[in-house]
Order: C-alpha cells, then sequence, then structure tokens
C-alpha cells in the first residue's frame, strides 16, 4: 500500500527546486506524490488534501509568511474534518516559529539546512508506525 | 624528446592513487593542463585584447585599473517608508546606486489585501500597491543624481510609469532618469516563478517596454538578461550561460521584429549572472559568456558596432550555496565566489550575506558583505592587472571547454525553433530538474562536500540575531490601500483601465497607457488585472 | 461499506471511500446513471489542462464534475508523481478531482471503473477519466467509458502515431488542441479529410477556447452501442482477465515467479526458458 504524499506550496514564492527535489526523492522512495503546484492558497491546499485523501501533507514556503500560512492551512482542514493528515513543514522557518508551529499542530518542521535524506526518512517512519 | 612524449612519459611514471573530479557542468579536470590542451588556441582570435572582440578579457581596456566594478547591495523590506530610511541611509555613506527588492504579491502584480497575499506584504522586499507608494519609497531622493535597479519582471511596465511619474512629479525629464529594470520574463517560467502571463503577451510587453525606453528613456537599461535564478535553481555553470544568451538572442530577436536595428539597443542590454563555489569553472564561465555574445551579436545579428558586442553584467554570489549551518563559513564562501566574479570581469556585484540562508540580513551582516568587496578591491591586488589568470592553460581550456558545452544547448535549442518554444515544451526546466536532482544526489552521497553540511560538523546551537518583518506592516499597507480606493477619482480609474484593456487586443505598445493608468492612481494590481483579462494567466508545464 | 446510491457523502467520506479501493478493498461498482467520459491522447498534448478547463466550463454551468487523472507508477520504485493536479487552477465545492496511479496496470486503472461509478453514485453529473496516454493501448479507457475523446495537437510526432494506432476508430470525438501553434490548420483540414464521420473540435485549452462548445457536446451526448463498443469491450475483457489470472498465479507462486525475475537478470536464464519453467509451474497448480 503505497503512502500518499501532498507537497503543497501556499503563498507567493516560485522557488519549488525543492518541493520537486523533494517529490522525486519521494517517488523514488516508492511513495504516491501529488505536487499542487506554486502560489496556492490555504483553502486550496486543505481542499486538495481531502480529496486526495493524503497521508502527509508537506508544507514548503520559503518567503517568510510560514506564520500567516500554516495556521491557515491547518484550519482549513479542521472545517473539513480532515485533522488527522500529517502535517510536515520545511522552509526558512527560525527556531522559535518552528515550536509555535509544532504546539498548533504540525508534526515535524524542517529549517534551514535539513536535508532531503532527513525528510524522506521521517515520512518513510510514519509510514511504518502506521502499518505498525 | 617532444612535449608529448615527454608528457606521456610523465604521466605512465605516476603511481600515486588520485580523485578523478569533475565540475558542475560535468567536465572530468585532468591532473596538469600544458600547451597540448590548447592546440587550437590562436592569441588574437581566442583572447585579444581587453575592451576589444571577443572580449575575453573583459568589455573596457583599463578595467579596474581605472575604477572597481560597482558594489551594488540590494535592499528593501517593510513599507515603503521604512526602506525610504535605508536608502537614504546608504546614500549618506557614499552609495550611488539604489537597487529595489519588491515583496512577492508586487512581484507577481496583485494588491496587498490580495486573498493570495496573504502573509507576503513586505516579507522579500519593499511593498508597493500605487504610485503612492512609490512617492515614499523615492521620498528626498533625487533621482537625476542616482541609478536605480528594479528587479520587476512580469509587471515591469507598471513599475517604470510609476517611476517615471514620481520622476515627473519632481520636476525630472524621463530622458535624465537612470537605472535597470529586470525585466527578463523567460527566465521566470523556467526558474523564479513571478510570472503572470503566458509567454505571447509577455514578450509583447518585454519589448514593449525596450522600444519605448530606446526613443522616451534612452539611459536606462530596458532589460537585464538573467542566468541567476537558472543557476540558482539547479543549473550548471554550463547550463546558465548557454540558457542566458538563448534567452538573449530571443530579447533581440523580438525587437528586430518591431524594425530596430541591433545596433540601436543591444548596447543597452545587461546581463545577470551568478557566481558559485568551483573557483575556476566560475572565472572560465564568465570569459566564455563575453566571447559566446561577441559572436551572436557580430555573426548572427550582423551588428556593425564594436560596442553592441561587448557582453556587460552584474554578478550576485550564489544564494543556495550559503549554509544554515555553521553560518559565520559563509563570509569565507562569499569572498571566494565575490573573488571568482571580480577576476571573471563583472561590471557590478552584490555579495550575499552570511544569514540569508536563515532570514532576512541584519545590518551587521550587510555591512559584513559589503566590507568583503571593499577588501578584494583595495587589498588583494587583484585589480591591478587586467583578466590576471588569462594565458593559464587551466583557465584557457576550461574557458574553451564550458563554452563548447553551451553551444551545444544553444544548438539544440535553435534545432527547437527557439528558446520560446524550448521553455513551453519544458526543455529547459528537465535539463535544470535533472541537474538538479543529481547535484543533490551527490552531496547526499558525499560526492560532494558542503563543509558543515555533510561533513565537518558540529553541533552547536545557531544563535543569531535576525531581522524579521513585522506583520503590521500588512495591516497598514491594506488600510492604506482602502483610503486610497475611497479618495481617488473613481471614472478616471475606470477609464483608464477600460483603455487599457482595450489597447492589448491592439498591436500598439502599451506604455503610454500604462503611464495613464498609474497617474489615475490605479493600483498595480487593478492594472495588471486589466491585462490579465486579455492575456490570461500563465501555468507551467509540470517538470520533475 | 455503504455502497448504494448516497448524494449525501461529504469529499471526506468519497475521498476515504475511493483509497479502499485503490488499495483492493472488494467494492461491487455501485449503479450510476452519471455520464464518464474518458480523456485519451499522448502525454503532452495537453489533456490535464484540457480536462481543468473544461471542469471550470462545466461546474459554471452548475455541474457536479468528478475528475479521475491517472498517472504512472515507476516500476522501479512503485512510487509514481502524480502531476495532473498542477494544471487545475481552481477547487470548487462541486469538483471532485482524484489522481491515482496505475500501480502495475498498463493504462487506465483497475480502479479507475470503479471510482467513476462511486462518484456518480454520489451526486456528481459527469466523471472525467484522464488516462495516462501511453500509446496504442489506451482503446480500453473507450471500453468503460460512455463518450470517449481523443485529444490530438498538431505537428506532435506522438499525435501522427495516435493516429496510426486503432484508438483514433475507436474514439468518439477528436479534439484538436493547441489550435494556437503552428500547423493547426494544416492538421485540422487533414483530419476533416481522412475522418469524415466523427466529431472534430478545435480547442486552445490554455486560454480555454473552444471549450464551451466542447462541453455543450459532452452534454448532450447519448452513448451508442455500436462494433466500435465492442471492440473497444474485447480488449479491456481481455487485459481485466489478463490481470485477473495473472495476480491469481502471483498468489501461489511469488516465490518461483521472483526466483525466475532475479535469474534472468543475473543471466542465468534466458527469458524463454523462464516463461516455459514459469508454465510448469501453472500446470502444477
Ligand atoms: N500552446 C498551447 N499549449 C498548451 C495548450 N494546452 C496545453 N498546453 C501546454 O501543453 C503542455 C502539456 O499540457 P498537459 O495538460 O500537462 O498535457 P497532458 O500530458 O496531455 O496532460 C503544458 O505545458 C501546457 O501548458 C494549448 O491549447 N496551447
Ligand atoms: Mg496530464
Amino acid at each position: 500500500m503505497s503512502l500518499r504524499v501532498m507537497i503543497a506550496k501556499p503563498g507567493l514564492d516560485g522557488h519549488d527546486r525543492g518541493a520537486k527535489v523533494l517529490a522525486r526523492a519521494l517517488r523514488d522512495a516508492g511513495m504516491e506524490v501529488i505536487y499542487t503546484g506554486i502560489r496556492r492558497t490555504p483553502s486550496e491546499i486543505a481542499e486538495a488534501a481531502v480529496e486526495e485523501d493524503v497521508d502527509v501533507l508537506g508544507l514548503n514556503c520559503l518567503s517568510g509568511a510560514h506564520m500567516s500560512l500554516f495556521p491557515k492551512v491547518i484550519e482549513e482542514l479542521k472545517a473539513r474534518g480532515a485533522d488527522d493528515i500529517i502535517i510536515i513543514a520545511s522552509g526558512i522557518i527560525p527556531e522559535e516559529d518552528s515550536e509555535k508551529l509544532k504546539a498548533l499542530g504540525i508534526r515535524e518542521v524542517f529549517g534551514p539546512g535539513s536535508s532531503v535524506k532527513e525528510i524522506v526518512d521521517f515520512i518513510k517512519s510514519l509510514d511504518k508506525s502506521r502499518n505498525g | 624528446m617532444g612535449l608529448e612524449e615527454e608528457l606521456s612519459e610523465w604521466n605512465k611514471s605516476i603511481k600515486a592513487k588520485e580523485r578523478k573530479p569533475l565540475n558542475t557542468s560535468g567536465l572530468e579536470i585532468k591532473r596538469l593542463y600544458t600547451p597540448l590542451d590548447l592546440k587550437e588556441f590562436d592569441y588574437l582570435k581566442s583572447l585579444g585584447f581587453p575592451g576589444k572582440h571577443p572580449y575575453t578579457r573583459g568589455v573596457y581596456p583599463t578595467m579596474y585599473r581605472t575604477r572597481p566594478w560597482t558594489m551594488r547591495q540590494y535592499a528593501g523590506f517593510g513599507t515603503a517608508k521604512e526602506t525610504n530610511e535605508r536608502y537614504k541611509y546608504l546614500l549618506s555613506q557614499g552609495q550611488t546606486g539604489l537597487s529595489v527588492a519588491f515583496d512577492l504579491p508586487t512581484q507577481v502584480g496583485i494588491d496587498s489585501d490580495d486573498e493570495l497575499a496573504l502573509g507576503e506584504v513586505g516579507k522579500v522586499g519593499v511593498a508597493i500597491d500605487s504610485i503612492e507608494d512609490m512617492e515614499t519609497l523615492f521620498d528626498e531622493i533625487d533621482l537625476s543624481k542616482i541609478s536605480t535597479s528594479m528587479t520587476i519582471n512580469a509587471p515591469a511596465t507598471v513599475l517604470l510609469a510609476m517611476y517615471i511619474t514620481v520622476g515627473e512629479k519632481k520636476g525630472i525629464d524621463r530622458k535624465a532618469l537612470n537605472g535597470t529594470v529586470q525585466n527578463d520574463i523567460l527566465k521566470e517560467y523556467i526558474a523564479r516563478g513571478t510570472y503572470i502571463y503566458p509567454p505571447v503577451p509577455s514578450m509583447r510587453l518585454t519589448t514593449d517596454l525596450i522600444t519605448y525606453c530606446s526613443t522616451e528613456v534612452p539611459k536606462w537599461h530596458a532589460i537585464s538578461i538573467s542566468g541567476y535564478h537558472m543557476r540558482e535553481a539547479g543549473a550548471t555553470a554550463a547550463q546558465e550561460i548557454a540558457f542566458t544568451l538563448a534567452d538573449g538572442i530571443t530579447y533581440c530577436e523580438e525587437v528586430m521584429k518591431r524594425g530596430i536595428g541591433i545596433d540601436d539597443f543591444a548596447p543597452n542590454l545587461s546581463f545577470f549572472f551568478a557566481s558559485h563555489s568551483n573557483f575556476f569553472e566560475e572565472v572560465a564561465k564568465f570569459r566564455a559568456a563575453r566571447r559566446m555574445w561577441a559572436e551572436i551579436v557580430k555573426n548572427r545579428f550582423n551588428a556593425k558596432e564594436e560596442r553592441s558586442c561587448a557582453l556587460k553584467f552584474h554578478t550576485q554570489t550564489g544564494g543556495v550555496t550559503l549554509t544554515a549551518q555553521q553560518p559565520e563559513n559563509n563570509i569565507v564562501r562569499v569572498a571566494l565566489q565575490a573573488l571568482a566574479a571580480v577576476l571573471g570581469g563583472t561590471q557590478s556585484l552584490h555579495t550575499n550575506s552570511f544569514d540569508e540562508a536563515l532570514a532576512l540580513p541584519s545590518e551587521r551582516s550587510v555591512n559584513i558583505a559589503l566590507r568583503t568587496q571593499q577588501l578584494i578591491a583595495y587589498e588583494s591586488g587583484v585589480c591591478d592587472t587586467v583578466d590576471p589568470l588569462g594565458g593559464s592553460y587551466y583557465i584557457e581550456w576550461l574557458t574553451d571547454s564550458l563554452e563548447e558545452k553551451a553551444w551545444k544547448y544553444i544548438d539544440e535549442i535553435d534545432r527547437m525553433g527557439g528558446m520560446m518554444k524550448a521553455v513551453d515544451n519544458g526543455y529547459v526546466q528537465r535539463e535544470i530538474a535533472n541537474s538538479a536532482y543529481e547535484y543533490q544526489l551527490k552531496v547526499e552521497n558525499k560526492e560532494h562536500i558542503i563543509v558543515g553540511v555533510n561533513e565537518f560538523k558540529n553541533d552547536e546551537k545557531v544563535n543569531m540575531e535576525l531581522l524579521k518583518v513585522d506583520e503590521a506592516v500588512e495591516r497598514a499597507q491594506v488600510e492604506k490601500l482602502k483610503r486610497l480606493r475611497d479618495r481617488r477619482d473613481k471614472s478616471r480609474v475606470e477609464e483608464s483601465l477600460r483603455t487599457l484593456e482595450k489597447k492589448c487586443e491592439s498591436d500598439e505598445n502599451l506604455m503610454p497607457y500604462v503611464l495613464e493608468c498609474v497617474k489615475s492612481y490605479a493600483t498595480l494590481g487593478e492594472i495588471c488585472g486589466a491585462m490579465k483579462k486579455v492575456f490570461g494567466e500563465y501555468r507551467p508545464p509540470e517538470v520533475f | 461499506m455503504d455502497e448504494s446510491n448516497n448524494t449525501s457523502r461529504s469529499k471526506r467520506e468519497i475521498a476515504k471511500l475511493i483509497t479502499q479501493i485503490e488499495n483492493g478493498a472488494e467494492l461491487t461498482p455501485p449503479h450510476s446513471e452519471a455520464t464518464v467520459v474518458g480523456v485519451t491522447g499522448a502525454p503532452g498534448s495537453g489533456k490535464s489542462t484540457l480536462i481543468s478547463a473544461m471542469a471550470r466550463a462545466l461546474v459554471d454551468k452548475g455541474k457536479k464534475i468528478g475528475v479521475i487523472a491517472v498517472d504512472p507508477s515507476s516500476p522501479i520504485s512503485g512510487g509514481a508523481v502524480l502531476g495532473d493536479r498542477i494544471r487545475l487552477n481552481f477547487t470548487h465545492e462541486n469538483l471532485f478531482f482524484r489522481s491515482i496511479a496505475t500501480r502495475g496496470m498498463r493504462s487506465i486503472s483497475k480502479s479507475a471503473y470503479t471510482i467513476a461509478k462511486v462518484l456518480g453514485a454520489s451526486g456528481y453529473d459527469m466523471i472525467i477519466i484522464e488516462t495516462v496516454g501511453g500509446g496504442q493501448e489506451d482503446y480500453e479507457i473507450c471500453a468503460i467509458s460512455d463518450l470517449s475523446l481523443l485529444v490530438l495537437c498538431p505537428e506532435s510526432g506522438d499525435s501522427i502515431q495516435m493516429l496510426k494506432s486503432g484508438i483514433i476508430e475507436l474514439a468518439d470525438a477528436i479534439v484538436l488542441n493547441k489550435s494556437d501553434m503552428e500547423g493547426s490548420e494544416i492538421f485540422y483540414t487533414m483530419l476533416k479529410n481522412s475522418f469524415p464521420e466523427k466529431h472534430i473540435f478545435r480547442t486552445v485549452a490554455l486560454y480555454s477556447k473552444g471549450v464551451d462548445e466542447l462541453t455543450s457536446f459532452m452534454l448532450s451526448w447519448k452513448s451508442v452501442e455500436d462494433h466500435r463498443k465492442e471492440a473497444a469491450i474485447r480488449s479491456f475483457l481481455a487485459m481485466m482477465l489478463k490481470e485477473e489470472l495473472f495476480s491469481g498465479f502471483l498468489k501461489e507462486n511469488r516465490d518461483v515467479f521472483e526466483e525466475n525475475v532475479r535469474a534472468v537478470a543475473k543471466r542465468e536464464k534466458e527469458i524463454y526458458e523462464a516463461i516455459e519453467d514459469l508454465m510448469r509451474a501453472k500446470h502444477k497448480l
């Protein structure tokens, strides 16, 4: 059973090299990956995550707008009764924001300097705990 | 015994184990370079003299012996008022040029109160919604004395119209205005992502701006053809110059279609490259780019004037090479990259601040970045002679080899029918995505070492003072917009927008109509929105 | 599992149901009157872009639309990048868009049919299925859809291949997309001359041109049962049967199968020897 992961880019930054490299690495790790493309609003992302019934939602934002956008995504998921979707986040996210985001329910935050392998391994470990 | 036999004997005699390194462009680097590697080398044809065709050694005869490169640091954040204060400070410190960073809503042509702008207002640059903000941005700054570089692409016509209007209000003739707009839309589709319209209407806006400037704002550099963002997205050095020059070819063709001669605009073209960490490869890259562009302008476009053939460029050190781990190391990375740009003959340079991988740079880190340039210029002695690395067997071989690789890409793009096609079918994006992925794998397998990241790690926690943009900026900007919308002459706004929309369907140059919208206090989002109605919105090909 | 018609299911419930189907839950496809539209054509011809534009137009006409977009799984990792959603530039309460992977099947995912029926039974008026567009085999889509559209574009070698394959005979209508491109006039004339009895539409999916006409046609379409349909069903049934037999075989003989794969890969065995050995294993059953 393949794990389904959605990689989403809320906000306006167009730098999706990281998001795409991650999508490819997740595919090579045997997962089914849906990439939303750039410039999506929190409600579009939540709606898509529900329709695609993903296990994991990865949010990536490099412009510094994460504190406005990520909580909004969480809210939109809750409104759709989909707060069991595991959310992870990556981007230029300072330590103190990362703590706040985790308190809001984001499972893990991969700040600057995290490697693709770390993220892939983390998602794989989620899969193990899900099946086990 | 001749050199060839001597060399092969020497090579045979060596028993030591050694690495067989590849550079980013996939060239295998040999143990040693000798005159044998420069078999086709003809000094006058391959290098010539600085300031002379093919400009391999530099675009000016005396280069930095007359004047160092322009040290131009990119800045902008928060509201126009805050940024204006930073500019006035920078100018008081002797800086003669400004470089404006806009926030993302501005770059994609939407207003601060748009749903999509949530959380982005004032984040990566200054927020500009209307002529009001632009006036604040340049308050108490004499536009006739400075040159202003604006990193703006899809809505470049609107921002330039605002700049011209601010000038007019200050009583400065547009013919006296000096500066640059990036206005390079092709690379937005390829790498940077701040596009609005599809390629065909975008290209029309780009050329409208170039042709308007050629007569109305003659001192203005109407485009800065950029490889920087493709490199940041993962392109190799060879791909960076190939795709940038291919973009350049397309712009020339488009402008010439309007009946303008190559010599009338080529001297006003400028380029923008990245400088990354593989030192010699970068130096060779800049030299190769100059030689190739001279060849393109002279032989492909039959330029008559020498100065049309000279490739002038701005350089920025590689943002993606900065690491969040052990951030102080970035000071050294930036210094090496900046040195490569200088040895490659850059005309202006932005050095990154060491904390940029973590957040917006602080004042202290911006200062160190600037000092790095001054150190190279005044202490290292590299400015004492022109092109000091010229003639090195390795450098000349590398320059030739990168050039050869780059021509292959350009030939391939020509075969596809040009850059517009190659972007449309995703070829360029795919090539870059593959390079990015391969590089990532090398880093993960430690085939490529990044100090502090996959080797030589410390456990210490990063503790730095970071600049953050206050959330109040967004609220203030939204409030300001609301007041403007209530106050302005609504019928004039609507009339000007309607006219612009109608003109989008014609072949007329749109600049005068954009100017009228700006003057009527239409907002950036409204102006871009009017054009969107006719032009539609771009959607990228999926490329992984 | 509630298999009966249920138009009050939330998107969340539908999505969960689809996941179960994809994961192999035995579910009899529910009855549904919704029109199933199959969209096939070479990769890059603009299927996803066209579907996004069609969905927009249909939703604007007050219809509830389901989309099932199929992309290939990697034969090596089993993973997939499901990229069709990038083309979708809106979300809407009356639109349900689901990306699925082929998971070892050739073109239309084994589950696509059941999923389409579930969406139909959940109140969606029209279900659009985008196939991988891998080539000839794509015509099985014609068997499970009420209306099949073949998307072509000018200047494409792949489109020319499509012309040569059987699919063009089976498709109910042809959509010549990218009509903004050079050569589209000539291509259109050629199509008209070669297939005078076919419905041929011209679109520029990117800018939603020609899409209104196409969606009106889709809404008024009445499915016909003729020899074309029969041919499509024959090949679809054959494919399904192969799949079923194969998975039955695999259930009993997975080890033997994998052994043979390894042996051929290591060049210890010729590929036809492996087939003979596997057939022998089957007969022992
Ligand atoms: N010029 C043009 N390009 C189009 C049109 N429709 C789609 N495209 C482009 O064709 C490429 C492939 O489109 P996509 O919908 O992903 O094709 P698919 O692989 O068949 O699903 C994308 O870059 C689209 O932007 C059109 O009508 N005109
Ligand atoms: Mg598709």
